[in-house]
Formats: structure tokens, sequence, C-alpha cells
């Protein structure tokens, strides 16, 4: 297993994509918090949840970008057909694929984590360099950091989730873009209330600050979103178990 | 010893590998032969493990999922360019060593042994086929492992690369080590395979030594020239051997070199050749394999 981990962060970490995937994350994160002050009436930035709101919201702009490093790690195995070198080097399919969760799983709480203390910070910069004051904030240090982490968690192992159900690099990259984007919005106009159930409406809900438009709870959606990933992991175990390696 | 017994795989109406047996032994080097579509790289990938069907292949008596690091157990090269393009050489190696608890120091050996050491810091997605298949050689044999199994390591290598491979492999075997190697250049496999594995329409057709393959299956014919024809050939008849006349003497099978060379002394007739002719492996794989090809090439049509 400790060996299985090893590879899989080795596999992550040689890769240009993933670099490119934190840079490209970090950056609009702190992009769209130094612009938020812009944007923001002096009213606003007196708000004591200002900064707090900044990691939320900037978990919610840059999460999609967090599945990626999970769609990537299991779609390169099929791609360049690397899967059969996984396989045979360890005793266990399941071993593989959890050495693959954990992998992702940490990138992206890691990556989730410095995105959300970036963006605070990069607020306060663009406050300053607009010379602007920010009034007196309060944070529930806890609750901002479990919705940030469970949110780039949760994109992560979506994708992780499709790449190996569908065993298709591009294929699941194009499936991950549509659902959210075209699927669940449509869904969205049919189902109304209730479409705060579907799986990445639910994990943007976790992040998004109560009173901007999320009508339950972070732990309500948190749960919804778990049940989505437990039973996605049990199908794709499932699969990645049974299924030939190709 | 590498032990296949009664592997299966069917997909919907075809069955690609029909109840397969065969045995590689250790210290030999065992070519997989077969026409194409014929089920070598389905049995291999069964034989790993990383397709599901019937039957089961153990090593040393224990099936390789019982092994605590498989890759130490058996190296594997199954298509010369599985590799991510833009990983380094090193690197791709690398992560195999991490993943089969492999020494780090065995990666540059590995590169070294295979004449890479000077492109592990290239991409090998620019590498050549020849260049990939090495890298695939080097990947195999990072965890020094037991068995080999390569599915045509000798695509795309330059003769000094198949040079390199056969004697290499012939090496490895001598260690007391086995390789099953499938390849379609048949001459290159009758020099370097001590055994030989046989299928068609994933069906065993032969599991033997190339030299009893050969003389099971093959005609050895003497090519006999002499001015004198036709007292020559009633000779011969006359000794119950069979005789096909050709351009240049006849082939006469029956009789061996020695009684010939006997009988023509005896008779007075003078001999300008007198030469044994066996069966080639390429001569018996076609006679053996004849009718169980997959994709057969319509003969006489351009």
């Amino acid at each position: 297993m400790l060996l299985g981990l090893k590879s899989e962060f080795r596999k992550l970490l040689t890769i240009r994509s993933t670099y490119g995937i934190v840079a490209a994350a970090l950056l609009i994160g702190a992009f769209v918090a130094i612009d938020s002050v812009h944007i923001d009436s002096k009213a606003a930035l007196q708000a004591p949840d200002l900064l707090a709101n900044a990691s939320t919201n900037t978990i919610v702009f840059i999460g999609f970008l967090l599945a990626f490093p999970g769609l990537l790690l299991m779609g390169n195995e099929y791609r360049y057909n690397t899967i059969m070198y996984t396989l045979t080097s360890s005793n266990s399919r399941l071993k593989t694929l959890l050495a693959k969760v954990i992998t992702v799983s940490v990138f992206a709480v890691v990556t989730s984590l410095v995105a959300s203390l970036l963006a605070p910070l990069c607020m306060i910069l663009g406050a300053h360099l607009l010379g602007v004051g920010i009034g007196h904030q309060v944070f529930n240090y806890w609750s901002i950091i479990w919705r940030c982490a469970f949110t780039g968690w949760g994109y992560s192992i979506y994708g992780l989730i499709l790449a190996i159900i569908l065993r298709s690099q591009i294929g699941s990259i194009v499936t991950f873009l549509l659902v959210p984007l075209v699927g669940e919005n449509l869904l969205m106009g049919l189902l109304r209330y209730d479409g705060k159930y579907l799986p990445f409406t639910a994990l943007q809900s976790v992040a998004r600050p109560a009173g901007l438009g999320s009508p339950t709870t972070s732990g309500h959606e948190a749960v919804v979103v778990l049940a989505y990933t437990a039973v996605g992991l049990i199908v794709s175990t499932i699969l990645f178990v049974s299924r030939d390696a190709n | 010893m590498i032990v296949a017994k009664q592997l299966v795989k069917r997909y919907q109406k075809k069955t690609a590998v029909d109840d397969l047996s065969f045995t590689i032994e250790t210290g030999k080097v065992t070519g997989f032969l077969g026409p194409n579509g014929a089920g070598k790289s389905t049995t291999m990938r069964l034989m790993l493990g990383l397709d599901h069907g019937g039957g089961i292949t153990t090593f040393d008596g224990k099936r390789l999922n019982e092994y605590a690091r498989p890759s130490q157990v058996v190296g594997i090269l199954l298509e010369a360019k599985s590799f991510h393009p833009t990983r380094t050489a090193r690197q791709h190696l690398r992560i195999l060593a991490d993943a089969g608890g492999i020494d780090a120091k065995r990666v540059d050996e590995a590169l070294d042994a295979v004449g890479l050491i000077n492109a592990a810091k290239s991409h090998p997605g620019k590498f050549s086929l020849g260049m990939s298949q090495r890298l695939g050689i080097a990947a195999a044999i990072l965890g020094k492992p037991r068995y080999l199994i390569l599915d045509e390591p000798a695509n795309g290598l330059d003769p000094e690369g198949i040079a390199w491979l056969r004697e290499f492999l012939k090496s490895y075997a001598d260690q007391g080590n086995a390789a099953l190697v499938s390849s379609h250049l048949l001459s290159e496999m009758a020099q370097m395979a001590d055994n030989v594995v046989v299928i068609g329409k994933g069906k065993l057709i032969a599991d033997t030594s190339i030299e009893a393959l050969i003389a099971g299956n093959g005609h050895s014919e003497v090519l006999v020239r002499s001015p004198k024809k036709l007292e020559m050939e009633r000779v011969l008849r006359h000794h119950k051997a069979a005789v096909t006349k050709t351009a240049e003497g006849m082939k006469v099978s029956g009789l061996t070199t020695d009684e010939i060379g006997k009988l023509a002394f005896e008779n007075g007739l003078p001999l300008y050749e007198l030469s044994r002719h066996t069966a080639s492996l390429e001569e018996v794989f076609l006679e053996l394999t004849a009718g169980s090809e997959e994709f057969a090439a319509n003969k006489g049509q351009k």
C-alpha cells in the first residue's frame, strides 16, 4: 500500500499538467480575491465575514480545476496504457485504487487549503493597493477549513470516479465539463428546489456561505455529496476490480 | 516454472483463448508463436491477471497476486509505447521502481543494460519504436524478476538491438530464469528460443522444444544431383525412397545421406551434390497453423 502511494504521488508530481493546474487554481483564486475588492462597495468591505467568504468563494471558482488531477491520474493510465504496469506491480487492485483515492484526496485538500489561505491575503493586498479599509473580521476557522477542503476533495473524487468508470481521458474530461455546466443547469430548471440534491450543485453549496443562495446548511449538502461519492466509489471499485485492464 | 492451466477468454460469441494449457520451463527461452489474432497477447494478459477469464497461471506454484511484490517475480513488456510521453525515461522507471518496491539504483542499471543511459533525461514521447522497445525491456528487467513475459520485443529493433536481445535472453535464461517471448520473426525465434508454444485460434497446437517440433513435423529431405539422373532415380526408388524431381536434381525422402551415398558408390553413379535439407521453423509453423489464421491474406491478389 505504501509502495503504491509513493508511486502514485510520483506519477502526480512528474507531469507538467499538475503544476499547471495548481498555478491556474492559485492565480484564478488570487485574481478573484483582488478583483472583488475593486467591485465590492465600501459597505460590503466592512462586513465581518468578508475575508472568510473570500476563502470559500475562491473554492467555488477554482473547484472544477481540482478535478483534473483525479481525471488525469486515472485517465493517463488508460490513454498511455501504463495501467498494465500499475496492476502488475501490485497484488491487489483494491490497494491500487485506494492509493489513487488517497493521493488525489491529499493533493486536492492541500491545494484547496493553500488557495483558501491565499484568497484573503490577496484581498487584503487588493484593499491596500486601492487604499480602502476593511472592517473588523471574524473567522470561524474550523468552518472555513472543512468547507474549503471538502469542496476541493469532492471535485477531485468526482473526477477520479468519472475517469475510472469511463476509462477514457478525453471522454471523462468532456463528461466532467458537460455534467455541471449543461446537465445540472437543465435539471435545475426541472427540479427547482430539489436541484440542491444534484451532485455538483450540492458540492458548490458546501462552500457557498449561508445567505448567498444556499437553502440548506453546508453540513446537509456535504451529506448529499458524501452519498454520491460513496455510491460512485462503490460502482467504480466494482468496475475497476472486475473489468479487463484496457 | 510457469504453469498455465486451462486458460479461457471469451468475448461474447468469440472464444479468443480456448482451454489453453502449457508450461514454461526455467533455464529456457520459450517462443510463443501463432498467426495474427491467434490469442497470444490475450493469453499473456490472462496469465498476468490483466484480463479476466477462466483458468489459472502459477509462477513457481503460486498465483501472481499471492506474491507481495509481483513485479519482482515477472517482468512484462506488452506494448512498446506504454509510458507517459512527457515524463523522462528515468522518471518512468522510478515510478515502476516505487510501485514494485525496487531499489532506485536499479533504474540507471536497467537503462544502462538496454543502452538508454544517455537518454535517461529524454522524454520517451520522442523515442523511435526501437528506443521505446528498449525502454520497455528496461522496465521488464527492473525488478530482476525470475520470469519475463515479452510481447513482440524485437519489433522495431535494429539488427544490433535484435542481436543484443537474443544474447540477453539467452544469458538471462542461463541464470536459471525463464522468458516467454512472442514474435513474428521466426528465423530470429529459431535462434533465440529453446522451446516453443504454438497456438492457433486460441487453441494449443504445440508445446515442445524447437528441435522436436521440426523433427516431428518438418519433412527432412536429401538433395541429390547426379549426371546420371535416370539411373540414380531408379536405384533410389528400388530402395523405397520417395523421389521428387527438381530442375537441378531430385529431392529424396526415406533415405539418409549416408544411405544414398553408399547406394551411389555401389552402383557406380557419380554425385555432384548430396545434402540434407531440414525444414525451417517457418515452414513448420506455416504447416502447423494452416487454416487457423484469423486474418489470412488473399493469395495471388494484388
